[in-house]
């Protein structure tokens, strides 16, 4: 489903050229469940991006469906993403003006889904997360787990195929942790490919396999026996 | 303390240079309109101020009753008003004088000039510290076959101003008199009521044969001037002004039977020179509604301030809740934010001067004066600092109350910027205020304009186009000549027909009076305009005739009565006249145009006219379109016209041509002055053409300071919801759905303001319309409302939009990095 060649990612800034990723080469299967470790800087928020086409590579290819997108548009990544991708990220990022279902409900509105199937859909994953019961409330009266439940939902909403994770528990004491990680396991178990970065071992253990990055390139990978 | 203050401004300035700039640059147009605006108030509330003497320089007016006449007088007194005040307040006043104006033709050499001169009185010299630049003026004044010339009068005479002792003839009243130049004198300032080209002494004997010029009580021909003694209140002279006319005046003879007391029929004021102009029609409702088009661009410019000082706030709350956990009291902090809103207001204050420097030149072109800021007046200093104070703090209070109350602990401990909704509504009543005013200036500027336009070139009825008044025919030379003269143009070419007239058309002039129709039991009496006519009226005016008969010169009844036979024959009079349809309405005449004929009307006078009905001729307007038309009365006399209406086709500059040819060549004593009628319309609604570009310039101003408000707001929300539009795009929204968002959190603002303007405006120029007897129809201002609404929208959408592209395209990784 996804594979990479070879591929590179550089910044350019003031005359200083950083390789935050260099000659990367990854396949991931459907339905797979895989975690992303390395120390801080070693690129692994990078990768997510680009895996999540909120970013070009710089170089080496990038085969999405046998597509090579490396070199797409701004305008067509979006469209693939928004059909194929849902995000998590350390920090949740939902907005504050908006409550708790209007911010799920945001993951459909450039969908051209009809108001009251968006409603129908909404309603249902929040049950499915847990958190129909805060519908109304507004993020800032949530408790962080709390927060990253909604966010799980809001990824989910579209049935998005693959779900990309930046450190989605980065933020959350060691109980609310593991409730996310449960809920990743389960949508995992229905069939959603799982891209996770993580800092704990013990997290990445949910995965099937864990690439181990270190200064832009993969060290190693490890399959977990099933 | 306040240097910190002054230093964290200044670094906030420069750290947020859009902002700086947004706010500078608003402010200084909305500061430089102001001032602009101000200029022209301080001018015209300072009329005649400049005189030495001008605390002790008053008008005296009268007011005289006069039976089936509204009251009239004002301020013209009659010519015995000066003598009787000089005599009757001797230790009061000091000197006083009068200004009789005359339009006397003036031959200088061979050439003949007419020339609007006044006749005074020698005190004038005194009371008045007029520039003297050759001469003796008070000794010119004192002499009766003197004159004095302005500069500009002499070099037009004689191209130079080294022309004392220089002669020249004066031809009025049935006398030509021959006048020495004795002063020439430098033209007076505009802003004073008094101006004068040419001044002789009014010498009274020149007037014996017109009694009623400076002897009678009730016939106010003059201006009167006096100047108070030192040290004397003018309560001395207004406290005894009944008893003035008590000791002085007596009822004149012929309304013996209609007053027993002199104080019935007049009574006198007097009012400070320095309070003429402004008593003029039209003059403080201008200074009013300047003032307040100044107010509100002012108050626009200001919510600039505080929109975006809200907006900014975010940003700075870390720094107020810094400043509170090291002690830092909350009036501190008001005085800090307020200090700097005063700094900005203070920048912007300078570049608004350096603003109205350039504009100036255009701007006194336009209005035709030649203000100046005034650096070293003390008032104008004044007014500027307090434009200042005004400005920073009217647009600085609502943000420094918001941001010295932020709760430290809140910004402190969360990571969250705070999100002031409160204050966000708040800045969008403050937009949708903004464009209601910039919105409803537009339509009003739009509706004045067309109202112009349509008053200005409809349809008199007579083909206003075609039609040249040639003056001085009733000069006294010329008026044996007048049949002679009239044929001879019509043989011009061009030239289709002629017609004396007595008053002009298109100035609003008429003279009414009241009749009654004979046969009518309940003797109503109507108002009615009467009009002095020839036979070539009705084709010189393009009249139809629409029953009955034109006048014929043959016909002795046709005529009406001299003022010869009037005064000797005991009556009763009979004459023939020509109704208008209008007056056949008013009298009840009939339905048709036709049953009036023969209807007789009456004149009640102490002498009895009856008036039959010979023809009925179609409406005109041959006053102004701002007026009514009136139901008409014509009766043929020409004795007494003064110009000549003459309708002619083809290009009025060559008829023009023709016309002074054939003056030149035949008539020597009388100048060839003309106005063409057209122009004479035109200048009707000169008051409201210049008010539509004033509006207009005002209204260009506001939207463009709304709408830099507008683009600051619109940047800094942008910048707040970076974050929020980041995530909308990995959530799959593309640019168009962001642009849209964006545009659309501004527009509904302007959209609702749209609303408000076009409901107000509707309502205020309807009103406005109501005074135009000739007016565009109420529906026209819809369609105006609408491109006023969609003008504003677009300029908006211009403004942000760009911007909006711009935080659009962003790539949303960008955005979720900033935290
Ligand atoms: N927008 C950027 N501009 C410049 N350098 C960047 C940018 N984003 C990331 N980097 C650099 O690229 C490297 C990898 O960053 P990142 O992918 O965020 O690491 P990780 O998520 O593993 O901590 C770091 O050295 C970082 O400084
Ligand atoms: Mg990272």
């Amino acid at each position: 489903m996804i594979k990479l060649n070879n591929l590179s990612r550089t910044y350019q800034t003031d005359e200083v050229e950083t390789a935050a990723l260099s000659g990367v080469n990854i396949e991931i299967e459907q339905g797979e469940f895989v975690a992303i470790m390395g120390p801080s800087g070693c690129g692994k928020s990078t990768l997510l991006n680009i895996l999540g086409m909120l970013d070009n590579p710089s170089q080496g290819q990038y085969l999405f469906s046998d597509e090579d997108i490396s070199n797409y548009s701004e305008a067509k990544l979006a469209n693939i993403r928004k059909q194929n991708i849902g995000f998590i990220f350390q920090s949740f990022n939902l907005i504050e003006e908006l409550s708790v279902e209007e911010n799920i409900e945001l993951a459909l509105l450039y969908h051209n889904i009809p108001t009251a199937e968006r409603k129908e859909k909404v309603i249902k994953v929040m049950d499915k997360v847990g958190i129909a019961h805060r519908a109304k409330h507004m993020p800032n009266q949530l408790s962080g787990g709390q927060q990253q439940r909604v966010a799980v939902a809001r990824a989910v909403v579209g049935n998005q195929a693959i779900i990309l994770a930046d450190e989605p528990t980065g933020n959350l004491d060691s109980v609310h942790g593991q409730e996310v990680m449960e809920m990743l396991r389960a949508l995992n178990e229905e069939g959603t490919t799982i891209i996770m970065v993580t800092h704990s071992a013990a997290h990445a253990g949910y995965a099937r396999r864990t690439i181990n990055l270190f200064d832009g390139s993969v060290m190693t990978e490890n399959v977990r026996a099933a | 303390m306040f240097k910190n203050y002054f230093k964290i401004a200044m670094r906030n300035l420069v750290n947020n240079r859009l902002y700086s700039a947004i706010n500078i640059f608003g402010l200084a147009v909305g500061l430089g309109a102001c001032l602009l605006l101000f200029l022209f108030i301080n001018d015209e509330t300072h009329f005649d101020q400049f005189w030495t003497d001008a605390d002790k320089i008053y008008r005296a007016e009268s007011l005289i009753q006069s039976p089936g006449r509204g009251p009239y007088g004002q301020g013209f007194t009659s010519g015995k008003t000066r003598s009787t005040l000089l005599n009757y307040f001797p230790q009061e006043i000091e000197s006083a004088t009068r200004f009789h104006q005359e339009y006397p033709i003036i031959q200088v050499g061979d050439k003949v000039f007419e020339e609007p001169l006044y006749l005074t009185d020698a005190d004038t010299a005194d009371i008045f510290d007029i520039e003297v630049l050759k001469g003796d003026l008070k000794q010119t004044l004192s002499d009766n076959r003197s004159i004095a010339l302005s500069k500009e009068l002499a070099i037009k005479y004689y191209g130079n101003i080294d022309v004392l002792g220089q002669v020249l003839t004066i031809a009025q009243n049935n006398s030509k008199h021959d006048y020495r130049v004795g002063a020439v004198y430098k033209k007076l300032p505009h802003n004073t009521v008094i101006s004068f080209n040419a001044l002789i002494k009014i010498n009274e004997d020149d007037f014996k044969d017109q009694p009623w010029m400076f002897d009678n009580w009730a016939s106010p021909n003059t201006v009167t001037y006096f100047k108070l003694k030192p040290n004397v209140d003018i309560s001395a002279i207004n406290s005894r002004l009944v008893s003035l006319v008590e000791d002085n005046v007596s009822v004149p003879e012929y309304w013996a039977d209609q007053f027993s007391e002199a104080t019935e029929f007049i009574s006198f004021s007097t009012l400070p020179i320095s309070k003429i102009y402004l008593s003029y029609a039209g003059v403080s409702n201008n200074i009013t509604i300047f003032g307040s088009i100044a107010l509100l661009i002012l108050v626009i410019a200001c919510i600039n301030f505080t929109n975006l000082s809200i907006a900014k706030s975010t940003r700075r709350a870390r720094e107020v809740a810094m400043r509170k956990v090291v002690g830092a009291s909350r009036k501190q902090l008001i005085v800090q934010f307020l200090g700097e809103t005063i700094v900005i207001a203070f920048i912007a204050l300078i570049v608004g001067v350096a603003l109205v420097e350039l504009a100036l030149p255009a701007y006194n072109n336009f209005l035709g004066r030649e203000l100046q800021i005034g650096y070293r007046d003390p008032f104008t200093i004044v007014i500027m600092l307090a434009l200042v104070l005004f400005a920073g703090i009217v647009g600085g209070i609502y943000p420094a109350l918001i941001l010295s109350s932020f709760r430290p602990a809140a910004i402190l401990k969360t990571n969250k910027a705070i999100t002031a909704s409160s204050g966000f509504t708040f800045s969008n009543l403050l937009v949708i205020f903004q464009f209601i005013v910039s919105i409803s200036l537009i339509i009003c500027a739009v509706v004045m304009y067309a109202q112009r336009e349509h008053a200005a070139n409809m349809e008199l009825g007579f083909d206003k186009d075609h039609i040249v008044i040639l003056h001085g025919v009733g000069r006294e030379t010329l008026i044996p000549r007048q049949q002679t003269i009239r044929e001879q143009l019509k043989k011009l070419p061009n030239i289709n027909s002629a017609t004396y007239i007595h008053m002009f058309p298109a100035t609003g002039a008429s003279r009414t009076g009241t009749i009654t129709v004979t046969g009518d039991k309940n003797l109503t009496k109507h108002i009615v305009a009467f009009k002095d006519i020839d036979a070539d009226y009705q084709n010189t005016f393009n009249v139809k005739l629409l029953a009955g008969r034109i006048f014929n010169k043959e016909i002795g009844r046709d005529k009406m009565p001299t003022n010869e036979q009037w005064e000797n024959d005991p009556g009763p009079f009979e004459s023939n006249i020509i109704i208008n349809e209008l007056a056949i309405k008013q009298l009840g005449l009939g339905d048709k145009p036709a049953d009036a004929l023969g209807k007789i009307l009456e004149f009640p006078d102490s002498k009895k006219l009856y008036a039959t009905v010979v023809g009925v001729f179609s409406n005109i307007n041959y006053r102004t379109t701002r007026e009514a038309q009136q139901p008409e009365l014509y009766m043929q006399n020409t004795a007494g016209a003064g110009f000549l209406a003459v309708r002619f086709n083809g290009s009025p500059i060559a008829v023009e041509k023709i016309l002074k040819d054939y003056w030149q060549e035949n008539i020597t004593d009388v100048p060839f002055v003309r106005t063409f009628v057209d122009e004479l319309v035109q200048g009707q609604f000169r008051g409201e053409q210049r008010m539509s570009f004033m509006l207009a310039v005002a209204s260009s101003i506001a939207v463009f300071v709304a709408c830099m408000g507008l683009f600051g707001l619109a940047s800094f929300t942008a910048e707040r919801r970076t974050k929020e539009i980041g995530l909308r795009k990995v959530m799959g929204a593309n640019v168009s759905d962001i642009v849209k968002l964006l545009v659309w959190q501004f527009s509904k603002p302007v959209l609702i303001a749209s609303v408000a303007a076009s409901l107000l405006s509707f309502f205020l120029m309807a009103k406005w319309l109501d005074d135009f007897p000739y007016r565009i129809e109420l529906w026209v201002i819809i369609p105006i409302c609408f491109a006023a609404s969609l003008c504003a929208t677009l300029m908006a959408w211009l403004t942000i939009g760009g911007n909006a592209f711009k935080v659009a395209r962003a790539r949303p990784v960008k955005a979720l990095r900033t935290e």
